[in-house]
């Protein structure tokens, strides 16, 4: 009878281990307690051991790769005995049930992109404003699924948020997407034959809506930083796969942080190497700030708030990220106050979880600069000479050309990339 | 529980002795120890390590059965190999590695160093940043490799190498964060006090500590 070897928990918290070695060949004779394979958790590696005498009849997952605890990561066999699953997928920890089916609630109404806002739309009624939670930035990318699952939801337009994952950890499997694909077509279909047809359009009767008052004051504001302050925006590609790993281990140790969070940290250091970048341009001359203080942008149904982190060259990651989450939730709340909006220095607004590629954000006066950061997709990359898939966030600076030129703004994104592609300079 | 200083040792010499010591704590023949000592300069990588965080490829690096990527033991480094029976205390690996970080805070704070964890990167870290390595490797549940805290060693050893496979990570010893002289024996007495209490309060032994080394036994033959 064959016996499986599995990824072992060699501890309450381990949820994944790394195969770093087989010490065993296929078709191997084993005997119990022979060392089999080496696998590595963390900073330690335990070698393994075979509870059964016979043969190593199947190696599942190869030397460096991760997998969730409990996979079979092979099999020991009598010998002479043909593999028995060769062919078959590899069985993960937790097997998908037959039975399962997709999630029987509608999936969330899907975010709309800015242009297709009509503008009566932004005065929703409190009752629908409530039961549509906008998607938390720190959310983005906290959907378990290989790259092509990944992939093949962009392409189908679909948010892995909103997919139940049924692997190990709620990985998204392919089949889970596919549930869910057949699911969102039905609603799809169903949602065309019921929808009223829309009402003609109000604006073009020439009927005004009066703003709201937070639509008031985001109109007046930016009114004001389109006309005085001179724009001029630089884009750069950062390879995030190393930010995505610190945030991972962040996860795992217990503490999470988001991708923003990470950014609010590598901007505060590279502000303080670019004062200019934290400034305000005024009649008497340019201001420059001690403190770097980075307003958030949190959206709201019916427009923004940008809730500010103060001191942010004094707080170390753990820390923005619990004011960070702290501020967005008061902010949602509608409990954010005066003081919490105000003493901004620089801005960071980010819309990578609509899938955003690359934008360009209004500065939010009197500041100098505000950084918009898009969505870390699945690109190919070369790297050192090869081909490779890599993990690629495009972030714009907007700037006042008041206070700064091009080529500062290139140098201070410069600094950005370096810290975000080497993350270790924001944890010490 | 024994602990023995070795003084200065060649690294081939301490392995051949783990592995003979390891035996015995897995066959319930010999007690649990901890090495110290400090080896010849030498560069070791972890089963898992990639070799391109070996900077310049002229270096002669050992391979060897514990986690972690590439690293530098030399004078002036304290390191310290735990021959520990996880078996008896409670079978958690990540338990343990949080224990050795706990011990080399402890230590650290006798000098009036302000040491911490970095969530995810195991290690003892400050503000200078790195100042002691864990790399541990686990045979039927008894630990070997250790722990390695830089006194006062030279750290530009470590710009031939990316330490722990981390690009630029900067290094710090005991010496540079006290700004005074720290020698290797008032550390070395520090981490011999405070280990077997530290160890006792975080991973107890057991009392059904006979059953389990029978277990043992029974599946290493």
């Amino acid at each position: 009878m064959a016996t499986e070897i599995t990824m072992p928990k060699l501890s309450d918290t381990m949820t994944e281990g790394r195969l770093v070695a087989w010490k065993k060949s296929l078709g191997d004779r084993v005997e119990r307690g022979d060392i089999i394979a080496e696998v590595e958790t963390d900073k330690a590696t335990m070698e393994l051991e075979a509870f059964a005498d016979g043969v190593l009849t199947e190696i599942r997952v190869k030397p460096g790769e991760m997998v969730p605890v409990g996979t079979v990561i092979g099999m020991v066999g009598e010998g002479g005995e043909q593999p028995d699953s060769v062919a078959a997928p590899s069985s993960e920890a937790t097997p998908v049930p037959e039975n399962w089916q997709p999630p029987p609630e509608l999936p969330p109404v899907e975010p709309m992109a800015a242009g297709d806002v009509p503008e009566r739309l932004l005065e929703v009624p409190a009752d629908t404003a409530a039961s549509q939670e906008p998607p938390q930035p720190s959310d983005a990318m906290a959907e378990k699924a290989s790259p092509l699952v990944r992939r093949l939801a962009r392409e189908k337009g679909i948010y892995l948020r909103e997919v139940k994952g049924s692997g190990p950890e709620g990985r998204i499997l392919l089949e889970d997407l596919e549930g869910f694909l057949g699911k969102q077509v039905e609603v799809k279909v169903k949602v065309e034959e019921e929808a009223p047809k829309p009402e003609p359009s109000i604006s073009a009767a020439g009927v005004a809506q009066p703003l709201s008052r937070m639509r008031a004051a985001i109109a007046r504001t930016v009114a004001e930083a389109w006309r005085t302050i001179p724009h001029f925006t630089v884009t750069v590609a950062i390879d995030m796969g190393e930010a995505e790993e610190v945030r991972r281990e962040f996860k795992e140790a217990g503490s999470p942080i988001s991708i923003n969070d990470l950014i609010v940290k590598a901007s505060s250091l590279a502000l303080a190497k670019f004062p200019l970048a934290n400034a305000s341009c005024t009649a008497d001359g340019i201001i420059f700030h001690d403190g770097i203080n980075i307003g958030i942008a949190v959206s709201l149904d019916d427009g923004l708030l940008v809730p500010v982190i103060q001191g942010c060259q004094r707080l170390s990651l753990k820390e923005i990220a619990t004011q960070s989450k702290e501020l967005a939730e008061r902010a949602r709340g509608g409990r954010t106050s005066e003081r919490e909006l105000s003493g901004g220095t620089f801005t960071i607004s980010n819309l990578g979880m609509y899938g955003v590629e690359e934008f360009m954000a209004v500065i939010h006066p009197p500041q100098g600069a505000i950084l918009a950061v898009g969505a870390i997709l699945d690109e190919v990359m070369v790297r050192d000479g090869q081909v490779t898939a890599g993990r690629r966030m495009r972030i714009t600076l907007s700037a006042d050309h008041r206070l700064l030129d091009g080529a500062y703004g290139a140098k201070f994104l410069q600094e950005l990339k370096r810290i975000l592609e080497n993350p270790m300079a924001m944890l010490v | 529980m024994v602990i023995t200083d070795l003084g200065m040792i060649e690294f081939d010499a301490v392995y051949a002795l783990q592995e003979r010591l390891v035996a015995g704590v897995t066959a319930g023949t010999g007690p649990e120890t901890l090495l110290l000592l400090e080896h010849p300069a030498v560069y070791t990588i972890g089963s898992g390590g990639n070799e391109a965080n070996v900077l310049d490829p002229s270096l002669e690096v050992r391979r060897i059965n514990r986690g972690g990527d590439v690293t530098w033991h030399g004078p002036g480094q304290l390191v310290g190999y735990p021959l520990i029976s996880l078996d008896r205390r409670g079978r958690n690996l990540h338990h343990y590695l949080r224990f050795l970080e706990e011990l080399l805070i402890r230590v650290a704070a006798e000098f009036g160093v302000a040491a911490r964890r970095v969530p995810g990167r195991t290690g003892v870290w400050t503000g200078g940043g790195k100042l002691a390595a864990i790399g541990v490797g686990v045979r039927r549940w008894v630990t070997m490799h250790g722990f390695a805290v830089n006194v006062a060693p030279d750290l530009a050893a470590f710009d031939l190498i990316n330490p722990c496979g981390i690009a630029g990570c900067p290094m710090t010893s005991l010496v540079q964060e006290c700004g005074a002289a720290v020698s290797m024996a008032e550390v070395r007495k520090t981490v011999v006090r405070l280990f077997a209490p530290l160890l006792a309060e975080w991973m107890p032994e057991k009392p059904a500590e006979r059953d389990s080394i029978a277990d043992v036994v029974c599946l290493g033959r």
